[in-house]
Order: structure tokens, then C-alpha cells, then sequence
């Protein structure tokens, strides 16, 4: 059995459609930009029927809002909420990672939601599963959901991360390794066999990005996986920094490898990065050095807890000393929306989870990495490998 | 009935921030539907007046799961997508409003952008040269016949079955 057995076999409500099977669904979550493209639709139908604590709404995308239909877009969900007694976390940070902070999602939950990252929280033993804003209403207004089973494939991973590589790193490698949709309609379960178990927070990272890979979505477990599933293995021991070329997040290049690339702007965050420990990463870099001239580095701690306990450790006077730009929790940095849009013709990298062409800006260009090279890549001003290569 | 489209030749792993980028990003449909195609390197002389019917590769609609990128292309005029293969939220969310998203069966010879495919918008297939659609589960056939998925369920009082 693998754990992904486990929680559909523990949803599943007996309803069967061809190769449709009905789930009951834990927790839904969505942010201000998806529920507002079904929020007229849940006042016409007076919903949602779910129970106010089996949502989990924020407001992350526009945070705050940098435009008059943004801010009309937040002010109509935050007056729905509030008449329906719904809960609504404002400007709080990225809603993937405070699900990760947040005791209501517990392992073993089917939680969807209206944003394909909505795999992250698998770091945690939940399967998230992203979906487009009508199927959202449909489970806000039934509690179930209709999904294809998909098949597991069973990532073991073993060994130890080198210093200076991260788990964004291991993702790079599989993109490397598999392609854009090389787990194409499956759900991805990593065994962490590594030497020193993964931190919740890299473990995160991995279930993020398997939505780059094509999965319905990740998990990571204890569990041994049975005879049906895809089974392959990634020695953590043998990888090294990487990055992922412009367009596409399996273009990927050892960093060291890469050649002369001046960058413009680095940026560390997003639902993919801007934990405690990038944050610590960073300031592990940047102590006592700057930035180098003319290169921006942004940096977007994921959530607002994460950043008080970053100031209170001294990390944020570190990274303001060496000439960051501190940007509040939030998505806007990564998904093109506001805060640190390249100009055209301008290079960035970031710890984001994708660099598709035109999602920062058309005819700019976008490389990934983890936060040690995107931060080792803002002090040199040029794209060079993170930590200890 | 049997549509005559245009056909938008599309590539592999085809991105919804390609189809329909962040910035066009409105919960106004004929607004974001200013945005459709508009991160793709398109010949819009060559491909013409709608309808169309996209022919694409593996892994269609990966990305973002902003339905509002679906919702501007169908604005647009897009009628059917056949492709290799599909990203699950967007196959899900083109069902969803009442857009085919149909796997391709057999071996198309190559088809050039603006050229002409037929859709049967009752059977929901795609013909083209050299190639066909495999037809929707039963499932997704009933949401594609009410028109999609709000449509279905909203008929029914919210319940299924």
C-alpha cells in the first residue's frame, strides 16, 4: 500500500462513473484571483454548503492590490466571507504555505484547491490536489469531487544533499531526468530514505513542482510501495546545483556549466522557496557582503510567521544590510502580478517554480534555482552555483 | 453538427501563461479574452476568423490552473482541443465549460495553422488528415451534453444523483 492508497481508499464514497470515482473532500482551499471567478456563481446558488471550517480562504495574489480591479476583486470576496462567517486570511503570506504552518490540514486529508500548487502541502503527508475555479464551486456546493484514479509512482530518495544543494535541486534533476510530462496523470510519492530525513520545508518544495513534472500531485510518506506502483530512485548524494534555462523548468543546466550570464534581478520566494531556512541560506551568503552593483535582489518571505520569527533572529537586518529589497508574504513577485516585473530584454533568477515565457513579462528571461545559487548568483551579478562547489 | 473550424497547430508542454498570460488575467470574459493566444508567437493572418479547434502535442495546459486563461480562449472562439495529451486541471477545466479536450488517435499528417478540420459537435470528434479523437468517458460526455459543469448541476439542484 502506499499512502496515496490510503487516502483514497479513505475518501472514496462507493459512487463510481466509468473510470470516475467520487471522493469526499477534507478542506478547500482558494485565494482572491480563482474564487473570484466563481464568487457570483456561489452568491446565485446562496453557497457554499460546506462547513466554514472546512475552508481555507486567503487573500495572497494580490497582496495588496496594485490596481482598482484588484482591490474591487479582494473587497467583494472579503465582504462574502464576512457575511457567511467564513474565515479569510489577508496578506498573511502565500495560502500553500500557510497550510503548511496551519494544524487544520493533518496528513492523511484530501484537500483541493483553486491554484495548481496546491500539491505543496503533501510535504506534509496531505493530498492537495489544484483544480480550475468551476470544479471548485461544484465541491464547495457538494463536498465531493469526481477524479480519474490516478497511478503512483514511487520516488525513493536516498543518500544526502551535498552542502550547497537543495531539494530544489532534486526537483531540477528529475525535470532533467523525466521532462515536463514525465509523471503525466500520475501522483508522485517520494520515500525519504535520506541519511538525515529532509526538513519539512524541503520536502515541500518537492511536492510543489511535481505539478512542472505533470503530476495530479505529490506526497511524501513513510510507506513502502506495493507492486503497482512506477517505481525509480534519486541518490541525493550525486546532485549539484542546477538551473533551469528560460521558457521551460526541464531546460536545465548544471549552474556551473552555464557560462557567463549577467543577471539583472535575483529573487528568493514564492510557494516554492521563502521558508525559514532560504531565509537562513541567504543570510548565511549575504553576512557582511552586498549585492552586487546593479542587481536587484528581492526577497518574499513565504508567510508572515515565518518573517517575524526571521526578524527576530537577526536574518532580515543580515539580508537589508547587504542591500536586499524586503517584499511582504505574498505571490506577486513570482506570478508576474506586481513587485520586481522585469523590464524586456532583462534576465532573473529565482526560486519560483516556473519560468514559462511569458509569465514574468514577455521577452523577459527567467532562470530557476535554489535559493543557495540564486543568492550566491546576487552577490557575483552573474549566474553561478550555490554553497560548496 | 458537423463544424467546420480553423485548426491552431500547437506544439508539446503548451503553457496556459502561453495561451493566455498573467497580465490579461480578468473576471470579465470579453475582457481576458483580449489575452487569448497572446504568449504565443502566432500568425494571426494565417490562421483567421473563429472557430477554431487547437491540434496539439503532449502535456496541453500545463501550468496554472486560472481557469480565467480557458475561459478567454473559448471567448475567443475555440470550440474543441485535440491534443497528445493533456495537464489534469486544464483537461478537467475545458470539460468543465463545455469544451471538448479530446486525446488524438492514429498518426496526423501534418496540418498547417488555418487550415480546415471538421468537429462534430454531437458525437464530440475531431477529424483531420491521417488521424482522429479517441470519444470523452461517459462521464465527461454528460457534462460536455448539459453544456458543462454548472450547467449539469445546477439543473439537478446541486446534487449528484
Amino acid at each position: 500500500m502506499t499512502l496515496f492508497d490510503n487516502i483514497w481508499s479513505g475518501h472514496c464514497t462507493g459512487k463510481k462513473d466509468g473510470v470516475y470515482e467520487q471522493l469526499r473532500v477534507d478542506l478547500v482551499y482558494g485565494h482572491e484571483g480563482t474564487l473570484a471567478l466563481c464568487l457570483e456563481q456561489l452568491k446565485k446558488y446562496d453557497g457554499p454548503k460546506m462547513a466554514p471550517e472546512q475552508l481555507f480562504f486567503v487573500v495572497d495574489h494580490f497582496s495588496p492590490p496594485s490596481s482598482g480591479p484588484f482591490a474591487d476583486i479582494v473587497r467583494d470576496l472579503s465582504t462574502f466571507c464576512s457575511q457567511r462567517q467564513i474565515s479569510l486570511r489577508m496578506h498573511e503570506g502565500i495560502g500553500h504555505r500557510l497550510m503548511l504552518e496551519d494544524e487544520r490540514v493533518q496528513p492523511g486529508m484530501l484537500v483541493v484547491g483553486a491554484d495548481s500548487h496546491t500539491t505543496t502541502i503533501g510535504g506534509k503527508g496531505a493530498l492537495g490536489i489544484g483544480l480550475g475555479s468551476s470544479d471548485v464551486l461544484a465541491v464547495l456546493m457538494t463536498g465531493t469531487v469526481w477524479l480519474k484514479r490516478p497511478p503512483v509512482a514511487a520516488v525513493r530518495l536516498h543518500g544526502e544533499l551535498p552542502p550547497g544543494v537543495e531539494a530544489k535541486d532534486a526537483v531540477l534533476q528529475l525535470l532533467a531526468d523525466h521532462g515536463q510530462g514525465g509523471f503525466l496523470g500520475e501522483v508522485v510519492e517520494y520515500q525519504d530514505d535520506s541519511t538525515a530525513g529532509l526538513a519539512l520545508e524541503q520536502r515541500a518544495v518537492l511536492t510543489n513542482m511535481c505539478v512542472e513534472m505533470g503530476a495530479v500531485s505529490a506526497l511524501v510518506s513513510n510507506c513502502t510501495p506495493d507492486g503497482s506502483a512506477r517505481k525509480l530512485d534519486l541518490d541525493l548524494s550525486g546532485l549539484s546545483p542546477l538551473v533551469a534555462r528560460p521558457g521551460a523548468p526541464d531546460n536545465v543546466t548544471p549552474a556551473k556549466q552555464l557560462g557567463d550570464v549577467t543577471i539583472d534581478t535575483a529573487m528568493v520566494g514564492s510557494c516554492a522557496a521563502g521558508g525559514l531556512s532560504d531565509l537562513e541560506t541567504a543570510a548565511r551568503l549575504l553576512a557582511g557582503r552586498k549585492v552586487a552593483p546593479g542587481t536587484n535582489l528581492l526577497v518574499t518571505p513565504a508567510t508572515r510567521r515565518i518573517l517575524i520569527t526571521a526578524v527576530e533572529k537577526g536574518i532580515i537586518s543580515t539580508l537589508l544590510e547587504a542591500g536586499a529589497v524586503l517584499l511582504n508574504p505574498s505571490c506577486g513577485a513570482c506570478g508576474g502580478i506586481d513587485k520586481g516585473i522585469p523590464a524586456v530584454g532583462e534576465t532573473v533568477i529565482t526560486t519560483a517554480p516556473r519560468n514559462y515565457g511569458s509569465r514574468a513579462r514577455v521577452g523577459s528571461k527567467v532562470y530557476l534555482a535554489s535559493t543557495a545559487t540564486t543568492v550566491a548568483s546576487a552577490l557575483a551579478g552573474t549566474i553561478c552555483p550555490g554553497g560548496g562547489s | 453538427m458537423i463544424i467546420e473550424a480553423r485548426a491552431l497547430v500547437l506544439g508539446d508542454n503548451v503553457n496556459t501563461d502561453l495561451l493566455h498570460p498573467p497580465a490579461f488575467y480578468s473576471t470579465d470574459d470579453k475582457t481576458a479574452a483580449r489575452g487569448a493566444f497572446a504568449g504565443l508567437d502566432l500568425d494571426r493572418a494565417a490562421l483567421g476568423p473563429p472557430p477554431y479547434v487547437i491540434l496539439a502535442g503532449k502535456n496541453f495546459g500545463c501550468g496554472s490552473s486560472r481557469e480565467s486563461t480557458m475561459r478567454a480562449l473559448k471567448t475567443a472562439g475555440l470550440v474543441a482541443i485535440a491534443a497528445r495529451s493533456f495537464a489534469h486541471i486544464f483537461h478537467r477545466t475545458a470539460t468543465n465549460l463545455g469544451v471538448p479536450a479530446l486525446v488524438i488517435r492514429g498518426n496526423p499528417v501534418a496540418t498547417k495553422t488555418g487550415a480546415s478540420v471538421a468537429f462534430d459537435s454531437e458525437l464530440w470528434t475531431v477529424r483531420f488528415e491521417g488521424a482522429t479523437t479517441v470519444p470523452p468517458e461517459p462521464f465527461e460526455q454528460q457534462l460536455l451534453a448539459a453544456g458543462g459543469l454548472e450547467n449539469l448541476l445546477a439543473g439537478k439542484d446541486w446534487q449528484w444523483e
